[in-house]
């Protein structure tokens, strides 16, 4: 009898040792913490919720001592092994493959080329000079984040943060930050889809404040109707032309135009269903919930993460401004034609930043609909922060 | 980080992916101008147009006022064939006398380009 409590009572000593109550310190409760806010912007306040809650959820999970879902140490550079991590990992780090081969932001990019129209871009091709311009936020920010001590892969990882594009920043990270340190996917992506949702709020003032009342004021020329035949043209041409100049951009752009091809041709409308629906729906579960598996506490409560943040809200005022100044560039050169407030829509963050657009041009003459003239920078950023990644990828 | 490789960074990105872009501005500013050109020689409405009134329904064509622009076109197009789906209800046959263009002092867009506008960036 007393041998059954003895082995009773070690077995419960045994599973207290090994319980997560046991091993919690204060940064995994900080973490935990930390998710539940995360969790609460995207569920309360609706803070692109289909990706955050995921990532927020991803984090919990991850912090969560002892659970066994992700082990980063599988990932380094040095000893990466996909036998590896089938055979010893668990289920956050099988789902996490995705992330580090690469494969689900260029399928997320065919989902988006299945649901964009890119019309109001190809009526008006000028707006891939605005889609152009917001990219200079990237660059900026590359300079900003080395003289911050970041090192090349980590200031190219920050600064695309810029591109207001979850899936390009989740790939150009998963391609530059192969080895460990204090800059991670998860924080990352975690900084890029919080200031995605945050634009209605960083936009603005810095359009107004770059333009004038007049210049606000333009009522732009209506925007020509373009043909089924412009539409199938248009994902080849700009396959074939982006991927001969810049072919590290590739795999986004070349599945985003795919997507679209789908959609314009009418003849897959099964697959455009699908790609749109159902495939982007399990791509997001997989990498948002394995993105966040990255955010683990260590790699958050450090200086870094401070400096991210601070980085990527200067990355998106930068793209904003760029946009906007160009606009004022084509204001003068168009005699006036050329409304200086779509160029913020260049800043990639579908339609968030071309609904921006429409309301601060709204605020000043409310009968002047921009929206249709901001989603041809919008769509054009799309593709402009895509040739970034690229060009990025090639020099780094 | 060596300044030299940022500032090389910052310029050679900004320069490339405008010149990617701008490839494809002209690329499609072309095109636009090519297919836009053969698209309005193929119309086949422009050549039917003549000047006339009290003209029945059969023809909707016909009651196209001469020397309108392609909007006007359409929306006397679309008035027109509203009439004609009344006739096909009512069995009473409906004629157009006239189409005039009415004055707008509220707004300096025409009532049916603010509700089609209105009716597009409704899903917004």
């Amino acid at each position: 009898m007393s041998e059954v409590i003895d082995i009773f009572i070690n077995t419960l000593k045994d599973l207290w040792f090994e319980s997560g109550l046991y091993a919690m310190d204060w940064r995994s409760i900080v973490m935990i913490l930390i998710s539940f806010v995360f969790m609460y912007l995207a569920i309360v306040k609706g803070f692109e919720p289909l990706l955050l809650l995921p990532i927020a959820f991803g984090m919990f999970l991850t912090n969560l001592p002892h659970a066994g879902m992700y082990h980063p140490e599988l990932f380094n550079a040095e000893t990466f092994s996909v036998g590896a991590v089938l055979k010893e990992g668990g289920l956050l780090d099988m789902l996490y493959l995705g992330v580090k081969l690469q494969i689900y932001p260029p399928l997320i990019f065919l989902g988006i080329g299945c649901m964009t129209d890119f019309g109001p871009l190809i009526s008006n091709p000028k707006s891939f000079l605005l889609g152009a311009a917001a990219q200079g936020g990237i660059f900026f920010t590359f300079a900003g984040a080395a003289v911050l001590g970041f090192n090349a892969a980590q200031s190219g990882a920050i600064s695309i943060i810029g591109g207001a594009d979850g899936p390009t920043a989740i790939y150009v990270a998963s391609k530059l930050l192969t080895g460990g340190g204090s800059v991670t996917i998860g924080t990352i992506a975690l900084a890029a889809y919080t200031y995605m949702a945050l634009v209605p709020l960083i936009q603005p003032p810095i359009m107004k404040a770059l333009t004038t009342k007049k210049e606000r004021a333009v009522v732009m020329e209506q925007l020509r109707p373009v043909s089924k035949t412009e539409k199938i043209i248009f994902p080849i041409v700009v396959t074939l032309i982006i991927a001969l100049l810049v072919p590290s951009a590739t795999p986004l752009v070349g599945m985003l135009m795919f997507g679209n091809l789908l959609r314009e041709s009418g003849v897959c409308e099964r697959l455009v269903k699908t790609a749109q629906n159902e495939l982007m729906n399990i791509i997001t579960i997989f990498l948002g919930t394995s993105v966040g598996a990255t955010t683990k506490a260590e790699n958050v409560i450090n200086p870094s993460f401070a400096k991210i943040m601070a980085l990527g809200v200067l990355a998106f005022a930068l793209g904003t401004a760029c946009g906007v100044l160009f606009g004022k560039i084509m204001y003068k050169v168009t005699g006036g034609k050329v409304n200086p407030l779509i160029g913020s829509a260049g800043v990639s963050a579908v339609p968030m930043a071309a609904r921006v657009s429409q309301k601060v041009g709204a605020q000043t003459d409310p009968t002047n609909f921009l929206l249709m003239h901001a989603m041809g920078p919008n769509v054009a950023g799309v593709i402009g922060s895509a040739v970034a990644a690229g060009v990025l990828l090639s020099i780094i | 980080m060596d300044a030299t490789f940022v500032g090389a960074v910052v310029l050679t990105g900004i320069v490339v992916v405008f010149i990617a872009l701008i490839l494809l501005v002209l690329y499609f500013s072309i095109q636009g101008k090519i297919l836009s050109k053969s698209l309005y020689d193929s119309n086949d409405v422009k050549k039917n147009l003549k000047p006339t009134e009290n003209k029945t329904l059969d023809n909707i064509h016909q009651i196209v006022l001469p020397q309108t622009n392609s909007d006007e076109d359409e929306v006397v197009a679309v008035i027109s064939a509203v009439i004609a789906s009344l006739s096909v209800s009512d069995g009473k046959t409906y004629k157009v006398k006239s189409i005039k263009p009415v004055k707008s002092y509220s707004s300096s867009r025409p009532a049916w380009a603010m509700a089609g506008l209105r009716e597009n960036t409704t899903p917004f």
